[in-house]
C-alpha cells in the first residue's frame, strides 16, 4: 500500500511538471489592454491614427509646456511684444534663458519643443503608412486621409524649420534606426514642406465632416505662408488670392472678419468664420484637463485675476506704446516708442492712461484700472510681481467670466484648465500676409485695401467703457485714407498692422526673423526695456545665432555614426 | 543554529535510518544513558551520539539526555553537534556517561544553503558570503536590506531614513543597466522584493555572488542571489520574546545652514546690486516688515505688507478668495527643524518553537512600528509566521513556511512594498525639498494659529513643508503580503530524494489620497480631489527536483541534482478619483461623496512566465579535489519565440590544499582551499513582459482629440504605446571568480579573498529613440558590453584574550571597477540623463564608469575685465562670473568658444572601496558590539545645491551664498558674483555640484548584559538579556549634503545624485531578549 501511495505521488509530480513544460501556451503572453498595429489597417484604425496626428499639434504626448504650436514662448516672449512676466525665478530654467538669448542645447524647453514637433511628424507618418496598407479605405477617402496627414506633417516641419532652421525632413519611409541616423540637416527642407502643404491644398475638400479637420483653404493658407517665409511673394499671392476669394472654414462658412474685434477670442467663435486653423481643446470630458490647452494656463493673471494662476506672458511696454495713434487714428509708425503709455507702475497716482489709443489695445492688453472683459477693472493684485513682469496683463486668450464652466474649469494645482481652442491662423492674419505679398509685388493699393479691412473692423467695434459709461481712453482708429505710393512706407504700415492686430498671438519673433530685422529690433528692444524690466539687463542678441534655437544636444549625440554627427549644431551654439 | 529545512530533513532522515538500525541491534547490547551539556551546564538537545566504529546512534532529547544500546564489543561513544567540537567518551563499566561539549569556534562544518541544496561551509567552491546572523540580527532594522550593509564582502547597500523603506542592495557592482536588485530566495521561494519579510524570523542569510553558486538560478541570478531561511522548530520547546524601543533623530550634520530673514534680505539687496539694477521688492521694499499679508487679494496696496487690516483676518480652508491671512514676519524659520521630530521605533516579537521526531513547528508574531523623522508620517507592520513540518512516514516529509504581513503607512498613499515607494520621499515631492523651497521670512503659523503660506508673492509657490505633511497624515497605504510555500519530500531510495515545492508571493494593496484646497499658497489649488486604488498580484513558483548523493569508499563523493521550475507573475489594479468635496473631514472621503464626475482607471499587467530545467553535478575526491557543474535552461515569455531560450552553464573547481601532504603537517592551518569558477548568468528582469510586441493604446487622457469641436467628449484615437523588439535576447553575464579560503589556528582566523571579473554582454537597455523619432515607449534592446572587476575579501578572527574576555572581529572589503566597454544603443552611442530640473548631468558611454557625471568644468571666477576679455566666448561672462574651461570644439580642440563641446566627465559615482568592520567583545555576562562602515573614493552630485546655492527657484538659501559668492574682496569664492539676473549659472551642470562622497560611519554600537543562568533557572527562564544600542552614532565625511550614504540610490544609470531623500536618523534603542 505504502509503495502505491509513493508511486502515485511521484507520478503525479513528474507528470504535471512535464505537462507545464510542453505547453507553449505557458510562454506565449501577448500584451493585455492594447492592440496590434495589424489590427489598425481598416478605416477605423487609420482614422484613429489620424486623430492622434491632430493631437500632435498640442504637444500633449511630451507632457511639458512650450511644446504646442501656440508658441507663446517662442514667438511671443522671445520677441519684443512680451516679457516672461510672473516672478523672476519661476520657470527660470525653461524661460529666462530663452528670453535673454542665453539658451543652451540642453535647455529643457528647447528639447521638449523639438520632441513635440518630431513626435507630431511621426504620428502623421504612421497615418501615411497605414493608409498605404488599408485597401478598404476607398480611393477618395484615402486621398483625403493622406492629404490631412501630409498637411500635419508639413505643418510640423514648418514649425521645425522656423524654430530650428537646419533640420532634416522625415518622411514615412524612414523606419529603422539606420535610416533615422542617416538623416542630415545640411539641406533646406522648404521643398518638402511646400510639397506636403501643396498636396493637401490640391486634394482636400473645402468642407469637412468634422470641424477640427484641416480643409483645402487652411492647407492653402499654410502653403502660401511657407512660400512667404521664402520671400516667394508672387507665388504666395496667387494662393492667398484664391483663399480670399473662395476660402471657407471646414464647416463651409466663407472666411470673414468677425464684426466685433473682441469676439474673435470668444468661445462661440472658436470655430467661427475668422478661424483658418486652430487646435481643438476641450474641458468637458471628465479627464481633469487631459485634452485642455495646458500651456495656455500659465499666462492667466495671478491671484484673484481671471484664471488665477501664474501670471506669465505679460505684454511689453513697446507693444502697449504701439497702440498710440495720431489725431487721425493712424499709428505712430516711427515714433510710437518715444513716449510711454502710462501705467500704475510709472504713474501710481495717475492711471490708467486715457490718452489717444487704438481701441484694440484694451482687448489685447489688460491695464490696471481699465475694465477687463466682463470682470470689471483689472487690479494690481492680478500681477504677480510688478518689479519683474511689469504693469501689463495678457488679454486675448484669457477667459471671460461668462465662459467659466463651459470653456474654463478649475484645475488641480491652482490653475484653470482651458477648453477653448488655440487659434493658430485667423483670417486677419491671412489678409495681412497677403498684404505683405502685395507690397512686395508692387500692388500697394491692394495691400492698403487689406490693411483697411482690418482697421475698419477695429473702427467698427465697440470700445471698452469705464464704469461711469465713458470710454476708457480717447480711442481712435481709422483706415489709411491716402493712397500708398512708397513701397517702404507701405511695408512699414503692413508690418506695423501685423504687430498690433496679432499682438501676443505667437507670431512676432518669426516675423522679425523672416523680415531680417530681428537683430536690430531685438537689440533696440533689450537696450530700451532693460532699464525698467531689469530681468533683461545684460542680455544681448547676436545676429546669425539667436534667430534660431540650438538643436537639442541629444539629437546631435544620437545622430552620430562612426563618431561623426550627421545632425550638425546650429551656428554659435 | 544555522540550518535549512533541507539539511534538517536530511538529518532527520539520517536519524530515522539510525533508529531503524537500532531496532535490529544485538541481544547482548548494554544500555547507556547520560546527559550532554554545554559550558554553562545547560543540556544540549539534538546531539548525535554514535557508537564508535558502528552505525549505531541516537540523539539527545530536549534536555540533552540520551539513551543508547551499545553492542557488547564496543566501548566508545562519539558526540557531535554543529557548533561544538566532536568529543569521544569511554564507557568502561559505566551505564551513565555525561559529557560536556566545548564550543567549536570554527565554522567550517556549518551547513550552508547554497541554492536548491545545501552543503558544508568548507565544501563550498562558489563565492558565498555567509552573513553572521548572530551579530547582524542584533541590529534592529525594519527589513533585510538594511541589515546587509558591510556585512558581506562584495555587497553594497544604500538606504534612507524613511520608516519601513527598503534599502538598495548591489552585489559586486552592476551587471546590468536596469534593475540590479539581487534575487531573494526565501525558504526556496524567489522574490524580487523582500521588504515585507520580518527580519526577526530570519535564521540564516547567504549571499551567492558568483556563477558556481548562483547559476542554478540561471536567468534571475546575474545580480547575485540572497538566500534566506527562516527559523524552524527544533526539538526543544521554547517561547521567546525579543523587543526593543528606541528614538530616531535626525543628526545635526544633516541640517543645512540656511539664511535667516535678515540674511535673506541682505542677499536680495546684494543680488540686485550685482545685476546693476535697483532693489525693488513687494515684501522688503521698506525693510523687513513686521507683518505679512499672505494673500494680497484683499489688500488695497499689495506692496505694503506691513499694513494689514486686522479686522478682515480670515482663513477659509475651502476658498482662496475668502482667505485673508496675516502673519508676523518670522526672524528666520528653519523649515528643516520644523518638519522633523524625534521618532519612536519599536518591535515586539514572540516566537514559539518546538517539535519532535514526527514534526516540528515555529510560530512567530511580530509588531514593528516606526514613526517617520518627518512629522505626521509612520509605518506599522504586523507579521505572522508559521513554519511547520510533518514526517508521517519514514519516506515522506511535508511542510509549509508561510508569512502573512500586514503593513500600513500614513502620510503617503505610495506602496511600501515597492522599492522606494511609500514614505521614501525623493525629488520634488520630498518634504526635505519643500523645506528648501520656502524662504525664511514666512512663519509656520499665522497670527491665529493656522498654517501660514506663500501667497504673498516673492515667497515661492510651494506649500510650506509642515502644512503639506499635516494635510497628508490621513493618506494611507494598507498592504497585505502572503509569502511562503508548501512542500513535500519523498525519499525514493537511499540517497535519492524527490522534492516538490509550490510557493506563492501574493500582494494585495489599497491606498488612498486626498489633496486639499490650498488657500494660503501662491499658486493655490482651488479644488480638492480624492483618489483610491486597489491592486492584487504577485507570482507563484512551482519547483520539482530530484537529488541523489552517494559516497563510495569514503573517497568519492557524488551529488546529483535535477529540477524543473515554472514561474507565473501578474498584477491587476483598479483606481478611481473624484474632485470637488464639500468637506475636508477624513471621515467624509470616499469615491462616492465628491461632486465632480468620477474617473476610473486600471489595467492588467501582461503576465510573465518562466519555465526552466536545470541540474547540478558535484564530485569530491578524497575531500581534496572538488568539482561542480551546473546547467540551466530558461525559457521566458518576455522574449520573442526565436530568442526565448537561454542556456546558462557554470563550472567550478576547488583544491583543498590543506589536505595535501605538504601542508598536512602544518598545524596552524586547519583548512586552506583554492577555488575557481566560470559561468554564464542571464538576465531578463529589466525586460517588460510585453517587450516583444509593438502595440497601440487608446485612452481619453492620452490619445484623444476634440476633432468635432464639441467642447465635450473628444474622439479617441490610437497611438503606438510601445515599439516592440522581438529580437531582444538574454543579457548574459560571463563571470570568472578565483578565491582562496583559509581557516587558521583552529578557526581563530578565517579568511577569504576573491577576485572576480564579470563581463556582461548584450547589455539590455531601454532603446534611446533617435532625436528624429516620435516619443513612443521603447523596448529593451541589447546594446553593449560592461565589465565589473574587483576584489572581495573577508577576514574573521576570534578567540580569547583572558579566560572571560572573548573577541570576534569580522572585516569585509569590497572593491570593484566598473566600465561600460561598448555602448551602441541603436539610437545613440551615449546615453544622457538629467536630474530634477537640470538636464544632462550624467552620461553613459563606452570607456567610462556607469553613470559618470557630465558637465562643464568651472575654472574659478573671472577676477578682472582683462581676464574676461582674454577668455573664450561664453554666455554670462563678466567679472565675478564662473570661468568655464574651454575643452573642445568642432575639431576636437579648444576653439575659443564655450558651448556644448566643452562638456566633459566631472565625476565618478563608484567608490574605490568599502570596508565594514564588526567587532564583538564578551566579558562574563557583558557583551559589546560595534559596526563601522567606511566608504571611500566616490563622487556625489549634490543636486540639493541647485535649490540652495544656485537658486533655481525662490526659496531658502544656504548661508554660503552670502559668504562664498565672489566679491572684489572675496576673490577665492566658489560661487559666482550675486546677480539677480544670473539664471545661467543655475541652468548648467558644472563641476561645482560634484563633491567627494567618502565617509566613515558608526552604523551601530551595542552594549548588552545577559543575566546568569543560575539566576534565570530560579525564575523559570532559559535566557534573558538586556541591551542598549545606538545606530548611526557618528559620520565622518566632507560631503556637505544631508547624508553621504546615498551612493547607489535611484535608477542605476542615475546613481550618486543627491535627490532630497530622507537623511538616515540616529537611533538610540533599549531592548530585551527573553526565552522561557
Amino acid at each position: 500500500m505504502k509503495k502505491h501511495i509513493k508511486t502515485a505521488l511521484v507520478a503525479f509530480v513528474l507528470l504535471t511538471s512535464l505537462t507545464v513544460a510542453c505547453k507553449d501556451a505557458f510562454l506565449d503572453r501577448p500584451p493585455l489592454g492594447a492592440i496590434a498595429e495589424t489590427s489598425l489597417t481598416n478605416p477605423n484604425g487609420v482614422n484613429g491614427a489620424l486623430i492622434v496626428a491632430y493631437r500632435g499639434l498640442s504637444g500633449g504626448s511630451i507632457g511639458a509646456w512650450y511644446t504646442s504650436a501656440n508658441n507663446w514662448l517662442w514667438g511671443g516672449i522671445r520677441s519684443d511684444d512680451s516679457y516672461k512676466g510672473s516672478e523672476a525665478l519661476d520657470q527660470a530654467t525653461e524661460i529666462n534663458p530663452v528670453e535673454r538669448f542665453e539658451v543652451l542645447p540642453n535647455g529643457p524647453s528647447v528639447t521638449n519643443k523639438w520632441r513635440a514637433i518630431y513626435d507630431g511628424i511621426g504620428m502623421a507618418n504612421i497615418v501615411l503608412r497605414l493608409a498605404g496598407r488599408t485597401p478598404d479605405l476607398g480611393e477618395a477617402n484615402k486621398t483625403r486621409v493622406v492629404a490631412e496627414a501630409r498637411f500635419l506633417r508639413g505643418f510640423q516641419h514648418f514649425e521645425a524649420k522656423r524654430n530650428f532652421n537646419n533640420v532634416p525632413f522625415v518622411d514615412e519611409t524612414i523606419q529603422t534606426t539606420e535610416e533615422y541616423k542617416a538623416l542630415k540637416n545640411d539641406q533646406s527642407i522648404w521643398p518638402q514642406v511646400e510639397a506636403d502643404l501643396k498636396f493637401a491644398y490640391d486634394n482636400l475638400p473645402g468642407t469637412q465632416t468634422a470641424v477640427g479637420r484641416v480643409n483645402k483653404w487652411a492647407a492653402g493658407a499654410y502653403y502660401a505662408k511657407a512660400l512667404l517665409y521664402q520671400n516667394k511673394f508672387s507665388e504666395a499671392k496667387a494662393v492667398f488670392d484664391q483663399a480670399i476669394a473662395n476660402g471657407t472654414t471646414s464647416r463651409g462658412q466663407k472666411y470673414a472678419l468677425v464684426p466685433e474685434f473682441k469676439n474673435v477670442f470668444r468661445g462661440e467663435e472658436e470655430n467661427g468664420r475668422e478661424i483658418v486653423f486652430g487646435i481643438q481643446y476641450t474641458v468637458g470630458d471628465g479627464t481633469g484637463g487631459a485634452n485642455s490647452n495646458k500651456e495656455g494656463e500659465l499666462p492667466n493673471p495671478h491671484n484673484d485675476g481671471p484664471g488665477g494662476c501664474c501670471g506669465f506672458y505679460q505684454p511689453s511696454q513697446t507693444l502697449v506704446n504701439a497702440y498710440q495713434v495720431d489725431a487721425n487714428g493712424l499709428p505712430l509708425l516711427n515714433t510710437f516708442n518715444s513716449t510711454n503709455v502710462r501705467s500704475h507702475e510709472s504713474s501710481p497716482t495717475n492711471f490708467p492712461d486715457r490718452g489717444r489709443l487704438d481701441p484694440r489695445l484694451d482687448y489685447s492688453v489688460g491695464r490696471v484700472g481699465v475694465p477687463y472683459k466682463d470682470f470689471g477693472p483689472a487690479r494690481a493684485t492680478w500681477i504677480r510681481q510688478l518689479a519683474n513682469g511689469g504693469p501689463w496683463l495678457p488679454n486675448k486668450m484669457i477667459q471671460w467670466r461668462d465662459e467659466i464652466g463651459t470653456y474654463y474649469i478649475a484645475g488641480g494645482w491652482g490653475q484653470t484648465q482651458l477648453g477653448k481652442n488655440q487659434i493658430l491662423m485667423r483670417y486677419a492674419d491671412l489678409l495681412l500676409m497677403a498684404a505683405e505679398c502685395e507690397v512686395e509685388v508692387g500692388s500697394l493699393e491692394k495691400a492698403r485695401e487689406y490693411v483697411n479691412l482690418i482697421r475698419n473692423r477695429a473702427a467698427g467695434s465697440t470700445v471698452v467703457k469705464m464704469q461711469d459709461g465713458t470710454s476708457a481712453a480717447d480711442y481712435k482708429v481709422a483706415p489709411y485714407s491716402g493712397a500708398w505710393t512708397d513701397k517702404n512706407v507701405a511695408r512699414t504700415a503692413v508690418r506695423f498692422e501685423r504687430f498690433i492686430e496679432l499682438a501676443q498671438e505667437g507670431h512676432r519673433f518669426y516675423d522679425l526673423v523672416r523680415w531680417g530685422i530681428a537683430d536690430t529690433q531685438m537689440s533696440e528692444f533689450l537696450a530700451r526695456e532693460s532699464r525698467t524690466r531689469t530681468s533683461l539687463a545684460g542680455a544681448t542678441f547676436r545676429k546669425g545665432k539667436d534667430e534660431y534655437l540650438p538643436i537639442p544636444e541629444f539629437v546631435v549625440v544620437q545622430s552620430r555614426v562612426n563618431n561623426v554627427a550627421n545632425i550638425k549644431q546650429n551656428p554659435g551654439y | 543554529m544555522r540550518k535549512s529545512y533541507l539539511s534538517r530533513i536530511r538529518n532527520a532522515y539520517v536519524l530515522a535510518i539510525l533508529a531503524m538500525l537500532n531496532l535490529t541491534a544485538f541481544a547482548q547490547d548494554r544500555r547507556v544513558t547520560g546527559k550532554v551539556t554545554d559550558a554553562s551546564n545547560n543540556g544540549v538537545p539534538g546531539v548525535t551520539v554514535l557508537v564508535k566504529g558502528t552505525q549505531v546512534g541516537a540523539n539527545t532529547d530536549g534536555s540533552g539526555n540520551y539513551a543508547i544500546n551499545v553492542p557488547g564489543n564496543q566501548n566508545r561513544l562519539v558526540f557531535s553537534f554543529v557548533g561544538f567540537k566532536s568529543q569521544e567518551g569511554e564507557i568502561g563499566n559505566r551505564s551513565v556517561l555525561d559529557i560536556q561539549l566545548d564550543e567549536d569556534i570554527s565554522t567550517l562544518n556549518e551547513i550552508v544553503v547554497t541554492g536548491y541544496t545545501s552543503e558544508r561551509k568548507k565544501d563550498i567552491i562558489g563565492s558565498v558570503s555567509v552573513i553572521d546572523t548572530k551579530s547582524t540580527l542584533q541590529q534592529p532594522s525594519s527589513n533585510i536590506g538594511n541589515m546587509l550593509q558591510g556585512r558581506a564582502s562584495g555587497v553594497t547597500v544604500s538606504g534612507t531614513g524613511a520608516p519601513g523603506a527598503a534599502a538598495k542592495v548591489r552585489i559586486r557592482g552592476f551587471t546590468s543597466f536596469g534593475n540590479n536588485d539581487p534575487l531573494y530566495i526565501i525558504d526556496g521561494v524567489p522574490t524580487d522584493n523582500a521588504n515585507a519579510l520580518n527580519p526577526q524570523d530570519i535564521a540564516s542569510i547567504q549571499v551567492l555572488k558568483d556563477p558556481v553558486s548562483a547559476s542554478i538560478y540561471g536567468s534571475r541570478a546575474a545580480n547575485g542571489v540572497i538566500v534566506v531561511t527562516t527559523k524552524q522548530g527544533g526539538s526543544k520547546t521554547e517561547i521567546s520574546y525579543d523587543g526593543y524601543y528606541g528614538i530616531q533623530t535626525t543628526p545635526n550634520r544633516s541640517y543645512p545652514s540656511m539664511m535667516n530673514t535678515q540674511e535673506y534680505y541682505t542677499y536680495l539687496q546684494r543680488a540686485a546690486e550685482g545685476a546693476g539694477i535697483p532693489f525693488n521688492s513687494n515684501v522688503f521694499g521698506k525693510g523687513i516688515p513686521k507683518y505679512l499679508v499672505t494673500n494680497s487679494n484683499f489688500n488695497a496696496n499689495p506692496g505694503d505688507a506691513t499694513n494689514p487690516n486686522f479686522d478682515r483676518y480670515n482663513y477659509d480652508p475651502y476658498s482662496y478668495d475668502n482667505t485673508y491671512q496675516i502673519a508676523e514676519t518670522s526672524a528666520g524659520t528653519d523649515w528643516f527643524r520644523e518638519i522633523t521630530q524625534p521618532a519612536p521605533v519599536q518591535s515586539h516579537q514572540v516566537t514559539a518553537t518546538g517539535g519532535g521526531d514526527k514534526g516540528n513547528y515555529a510560530l512567530g508574531v511580530n509588531y514593528f512600528g516606526s514613526d517617520g523623522v518627518f512629522k505626521e508620517t509612520n509605518f506599522n507592520r504586523v507579521t505572522v509566521r508559521a513554519n511547520t513540518r510533518f514526517k508521517p512516514t519514514k519516506w515522506l516529509t511535508v511542510g509549509e513556511n508561510l508569512q502573512l504581513a500586514f503593513s500600513r503607512s500614513s502620510g503617503s498613499s505610495g506602496n511600501p512594498f515597492d522599492q522606494g515607494g511609500g514614505l521614501d520621499f525623493s525629488g520634488e515631492s520630498s518634504p526635505w525639498y519643500n523645506a528648501y523651497r520656502v524662504p525664511p521670512f514666512i512663519p509656520v503659523r499665522d497670527i491665529n494659529g493656522n498654517f501660514a503660506g506663500t501667497s504673498l508673492g516673492e515667497a515661492g509657490s510651494n506649500n510650506t513643508a509642515p502644512v503639506s505633511l499635516a494635510r497628508g497624515r490621513d493618506n494611507k497605504f494598507n498592504g497585505m503580503n502572503l509569502f511562503g510555500n508548501i512542500f513535500a519530500q519523498i525519499q525514493l531510495a537511499q540517497g535519492l530524494l524527490l522534492s516538490s515545492s509550490f510557493g506563492i508571493d501574493q500582494r494585495f494593496g489599497n491606498g488612498y489620497n486626498f489633496t486639499f484646497i490650498t488657500p494660503e499658497k501662491a499658486e493655490p489649488t482651488r479644488n480638492n480631489n480624492y483618489s483610491e486604488y486597489f491592486f492584487r498580484g504577485g507570482s507563484w513558483t512551482w519547483t520539482n527536483s530530484l537529488q541523489y548523493s552517494k559516497d563510495i569508499n569514503e573517497k568519492h563523493n557524488l551529488k546529483l541534482f535535477a529540477a524543473t521550475e515554472s514561474i507565473f507573475e501578474q498584477f491587476r489594479s483598479i483606481s478611481g478619483s473624484r474632485a470637488d468635496y464639500d468637506f475636508n473631514d477624513p471621515d467624509f472621503r470616499s469615491l462616492n461623496t465628491g461632486k465632480n464626475l468620477p474617473q476610473n482607471g486600471g489595467s492588467p499587467s501582461t503576465p510573465r512566465t518562466l519555465y526552466s530545467i536545470f541540474g547540478k553535478a558535484e564530485y569530491q575526491y578524497n575531500d581534496r579535489y572538488l568539482f561542480s557543474a551546473t546547467l540551466r535552461r530558461d525559457a521566458s515569455s518576455v522574449f520573442g519565440p526565436e530568442n526565448r531560450v537561454g542556456v546558462f552553464p557554470a563550472l567550478g573547481v576547488g583544491w583543498r590544499l590543506s589536505e595535501e601532504n605538504f601542508l598536512k603537517g602544518v598545524t596552524a592551518i586547519n583548512d586552506l582551499k583554492l577555488r575557481a569558477g566560470w559561468g554564464q548568468l542571464g538576465s531578463q528582469r529589466n525586460v517588460g513582459s510585453a517587450n516583444a510586441y509593438s502595440f497601440y493604446g487608446a485612452s481619453l487622457t492620452s490619445t484623444a482629440y476634440d476633432l468635432n469641436g464639441t467642447n465635450g467628449l473628444p474622439v479617441i484615437g490610437y497611438r503606438p504605446s510601445v515599439i516592440g523588439n522581438p529580437n531582444t535576447k538574454w543579457e548574459a553575464a560571463e563571470m570568472v571568480n578565483i578565491g582562496l579560503d583559509g581557516s587558521l589556528w583552529g578557526g581563530r582566523l578565517d579568511f577569504s579573498v576573491e577576485y572576480f571579473n564579470n563581463q556582461t554582454k548584450d547589455l539590455l537597455v531601454t532603446r534611446q529613440p533617435n532625436g528624429l523619432e516620435p516619443s513612443v515607449g521603447q523596448p529593451r534592446i541589447n546594446v553593449g558590453t560592461m565589465v565589473n572587476k574587483g576584489i572581495d575579501a573577508q577576514l574573521t578572527t576570534r578567540g580569547k584574550i583572558t579566560k572571560d574576555l572573548t573577541y570576534d572581529i569580522g572585516m569585509t572589503f569590497t572593491h570593484y571597477k566598473n566600465e561600460a566597454v561598448k555602448i551602441d544603443a541603436e539610437g545613440a552611442s551615449a546615453l544622457l540623463f538629467g536630474a530634477g530640473r537640470l538636464g544632462n548631468i550624467q552620461r553613459v558611454e563606452g570607456g567610462q564608469p556607469l553613470a559618470s557625471f557630465w558637465g562643464w568644468v568651472v575654472d574659478g571666477t573671472f577676477q578682472t575685465q582683462a581676464e574676461v576679455d582674454a577668455h573664450a566666448s561664453q554666455s554670462y561672462k563678466r567679472v565675478g562670473s564662473w570661468k568655464l574651461r574651454d575643452i573642445s570644439g568642432p575639431d576636437g580642440k579648444p576653439d575659443g568658444v564655450i558651448n556644448g563641446d566643452d562638456q566633459t566627465y566631472i565625476g565618478n559615482p563608484i567608490p574605490k572601496f568599502q570596508i565594514g568592520t564588526d567587532i564583538s567583545l564578551k566579558y562574563k555576562a557583558f557583551d559589546f558590539q560595534t559596526f563601522l562602515f567606511w566608504n571611500y573614493g566616490n563622487d556625489l552630485y549634490n543636486y540639493t545645491k541647485w535649490a540652495t546655492h544656485l537658486r533655481g527657484f525662490v526659496g531658502g538659501y544656504n548661508t554660503e551664498v552670502l559668504t562664498d559668492s565672489w566679491t572684489p574682496q572675496n576673490t577665492s569664492a566658489s560661487l559666482p558674483i550675486l546677480n539677480a539676473n544670473d539664471t545661467f549659472s543655475g541652468s548648467i551642470s558644472t563641476s561645482y555640484y560634484v563633491e567627494k562622497g567618502s565617509f566613515l560611519r558608526a552604523r551601530q554600537m551595542q552594549l548588552g548584559y545577559t543575566i546568569p543562568a543560575n539566576v534565570l533557572n530560579k525564575i523559570g527562564m532559559s535566557r534573558a538579556r538586556v541591551y542598549v544600542q545606538g545606530q548611526n552614532i557618528f559620520t565622518i565625511t566632507k560631503y556637505s549634503g544631508p547624508d553621504p550614504d546615498i551612493g547607489i540610490l535611484g535608477n542605476e544609470l542615475q546613481m550618486g545624485v543627491d535627490q532630497f531623500r530622507t537623511p538616515s536618523p540616529r537611533t538610540i534603542i533599549l531592548g530585551v531578549n527573553i526565552g522561557i
